[in-house]
């Protein structure tokens, strides 16, 4: 126990002494969140788009003032579509509406006919979406606010109400899958590149010649990583909650329970990819590849997993952070959902274990 | 001069093309990403779970469980008894969306009455649930249209038609792969230039170029060089996985995109080079690159668009040299955008090629002296 306590101690002095280490645990994780919460946005506003008025009937200037009357919209008026064309090839305007001169006789005619044309730029398809479905919004608002428009419409109105998250802050679903991408670059990338730095110096060589056993040698080079992961997790939700103004409805205790069961995962793949490269660049890169890039990829907080094709989903599987996000995301928006942090905290401890299993499979073999 | 800049020129990329992990680095690692995230970064949403609380028996409720079931976005239909069960259900992540339909429902429908339906959504999901009610909107307008036209007491508003430019179908791929080759070739080439300085420091042969006749200028313009060719040739390979493998259309001029290329790698191997002559090892010149890569990406509409930002970074996003290739990469993909617009992007990537080449050289003197 005292031997283990003094390598600990050892290891301890080396992360505090080492740039890169303070690098990736003190200086990127507020860039990236800050990074997430402000420039990684998927909230569409002030959307510029064109308004073509080609008639100048009171309706259609009646519609076309709601448009530019609209929050979200920053309206460019033109007369002639090809004045708007030209700047959807550009880039300068992302769609554009077009009343057209018989717009009036349109209104009239009901029945479901086109009255407005809505065209938008989809060489950005999200984008293109949320944003022909706020302008038909407003086209659908507008017939509803009309005075007199006759007896009300037969239609099936879907009422929505998102959950967790009403006011649809884009924001408050990245910033905790942030989090994660941040915790797997301290669990995995710090770990992966200090021991394969370790390696390929030799002085893990000369380490195993010490009386200390591996478990204890892991462990020593594991459980500073494991308090710094902790300490990091802490940091990172409280600037979440005071500075980015992400909820807290779950506890703190559930969120740090379960970012101390994502360490295990990342710290296994941090070891087994020091232990298969023992190579500084190689580890770096196999680090990028298989941890720091899947755990904003793959793990469902940018990108919809159930919207993957089959074979990546079933990547998916075997990336801690696809667990770690979804409980997170639960934690800070959705409060203490027990069966489903048990089950998360069930597949990461798995996921776990086959890293340790392969890693041990592989360092005894190269001891021999 | 010029001898000496070509013999320069040619050690360095016999050194680039010499290393089996560089090949491997050029070839395969982009292909392969490529067909992963090509695949993996979709903002469409496909498969995802339903579930339906009906308490309503008639007729017209079925109907519109039957279309949304139908519908391709919709992966497994859950049906539930009640809200209680299907909060827990929702909170647990089993489903991403569920419809509530009240008792009075086909009633309703069948009078001629707005008929409402409660769609609830899981917030911690916004942007596909976002997305999966657009679609859900368009099939309830479906239903409701076709009601009016089959029976007469019914009066359906005007209609907005929308038309998709560039991508009609909305297929997320047309977006997604092409930005993929201009930020791989990107990537290639801040790695190539960022570990050829602090490599040559680390093995100790820096000292040898010191004292070499090589002027400041010379080491860098020779440094560039395999940049160029790398970030070029990932370049050129990616986008022909996005034209032959993901069947991405072409509109616009290879000529002028591959011309706006040169100042694109030009600008990025001049920040490789800043952080390289930084560096001491090759483990800081590469956690440089890594430091710089990220945010560089972010800002820049690889992923959610550059318009969404608050004006501060969009302002700071314009010193991003990927922004302005994304747009025209995009454009000369899908838009066959003009030369002129063509232009318009490539003097900003100009202006950052020229301030940090410059700062680089600088910094190479400096380290030099």
């Amino acid at each position: 126990m005292r031997r283990l306590w003094a390598l600990i101690k050892k290891e301890s002095y080396q992360i505090l002494r080492d740039p890169a280490a303070m690098l990736i645990t003190f200086v990127l994780p507020p860039i990236l969140l800050f990074l997430f919460a402000f420039a990684v946005s998927l909230d569409v506003k002030n959307v510029r788009v064109g308004v073509v008025l080609e008639g100048d009937g009171p309706a259609a200037q009646d519609l076309a003032a709601a448009f530019e009357a609209t929050p979200y919209l920053r309206v460019t008026p033109a007369r002639h579509r090809e004045q708007v064309e030209s700047k959807l090839v550009s880039g300068e305007l992302k769609a554009f509406a077009v009343i057209p001169a018989d717009f009036e006789a349109r209104l009239l005619e009901g029945q479901g006919r086109a009255a407005i044309q809505i065209v938008t730029d989809a060489s950005n398809p999200n984008t293109s979406t949320f944003t022909a479905a706020y302008m038909q919004g407003v086209f659908s608002g507008w017939l509803q606010s009309r005075e007199g428009a006759g007896p009300e419409a037969a239609a099936i109105r879907l009422e929505p109400r998102f959950w967790f998250n009403p006011e649809l802050q884009s924001r408050r679903t990245l910033v905790p899958g942030a989090i994660a991408v941040v915790m797997t670059m301290i669990g995995t990338m710090l770990t992966a590149l200090v021991v394969s730095r370790e390696w390929e110096r030799g002085t893990m060589e000369a380490m195993l010649a010490t009386p200390a056993t591996m478990g204890e040698l892991i462990l020593s080079k594991l459980l500073p990583y494991f308090v710094l992961g902790g300490v990091a997790s802490a940091g990172c939700a409280f600037l979440a909650v005071q500075v980015l103004g992400v909820p807290m409805v779950g506890s703190f205790g559930a969120l740090m329970l379960i970012s101390a069961v994502f360490l295990v995962p990342a710290l296994g793949q941090g070891l087994m990819i020091s232990t298969l490269s023992k190579n500084q660049l190689v580890a770096m890169q196999l680090a990028v590849m298989s941890g720091y890039l899947p755990s904003f990829l793959l793990s469902g907080f940018v990108f919809e997993i159930q919207s993957m094709p089959a074979f990546i989903q079933k990547i998916t599987y075997i990336i801690p952070a696809r667990y770690y996000v979804s409980s997170l995301q639960t934690v800070f928006l959705a409060g203490d959902v027990w069966p489903l942090f048990l089950r998360d905290m069930a597949s990461m401890l798995a996921v776990g274990a086959l890293f340790f299993g392969i890693t041990r499979l592989k360092s005894k073999k190269g001891l021999d | 001069m010029l001898g000496r800049l070509l013999a320069s020129i040619r050690k360095e990329i016999l050194v680039f093309l010499r290393d089996p992990k560089v090949r491997g680095m050029l070839f395969g690692l982009p292909v392969m990403q490529v067909l992963v995230f090509g695949f993996a970064a979709t903002l469409e949403v496909r498969h995802v779970d339903l579930a339906i609380v009906n308490d309503d028996a008639g007729r017209w409720s079925r109907e519109m469980i039957s279309r949304a079931s139908a519908a391709s976005f919709v992966g497994r239909v859950v049906h539930l008894d009640n809200m209680e069960e299907f909060s827990a259900r929702l909170a647990r992540r089993e489903v991403l969306l569920g419809l509530h339909f009240p008792a009075d429902f086909s009633r309703d429908v069948a009078l001629g009455r707005p008929a409402n339906v409660q769609v609830v959504i899981d917030g911690r999901r916004a942007n596909a649930g976002q997305v999966a009610f657009s679609y859900m909107t368009a099939i309830a307008a479906g239903l409701g249209l076709e009601l009016a036209g089959a029976e007469p007491q019914f009066v359906t508003p005007p209609q907005a038609e929308v038309r998709h430019w560039f991508n009609p179908n909305l297929n997320y791929r047309w977006f997604m792969v092409p930005n993929l080759a201009a930020t791989l070739s990107m990537v290639i080439a801040l790695m190539i230039t960022g570990s050829s300085i602090s490599r040559e420091r680390e093995l100790g042969t820096f000292d040898q170029l010191l004292i070499s006749p090589s002027t400041p200028l010379e080491i860098i313009v020779s440094k560039t060089i395999p940049a160029l060719l790398g970030g070029g040739i990932v370049g050129i390979l990616v986008v022909g996985v996005a034209i032959f493998a993901f069947d991405v259309p072409f509109y616009g001029s290879f000529a002028l995109m591959f011309a706006a290329m040169f100042p694109f790698i030009l600008s990025v191997s001049g920040v490789g080079l800043l952080v390289s002559s930084l560096a001491n090892t090759q483990q800081q010149s590469m956690l440089g690159v890594f430091l710089i890569l990220s945010p560089t990406i972010m800002i820049s509409g690889f992923a959610t668009p550059f318009e969404n930002m608050p004006e501060w970074l969009q302002y700071i996003g314009q010193a991003s040299p990927l922004k302005h290739f994304l747009l025209i990469v995009q454009g000369s993909f899908l838009k066959s955008m003009p030369a002129a617009d063509v232009w318009s992007n490539v003097w900003p990537l100009l202006i950052i090629a020229a301030v940090s080449f410059t700062t680089a050289t600088l910094f190479v003197q400096r380290r030099l002296q």
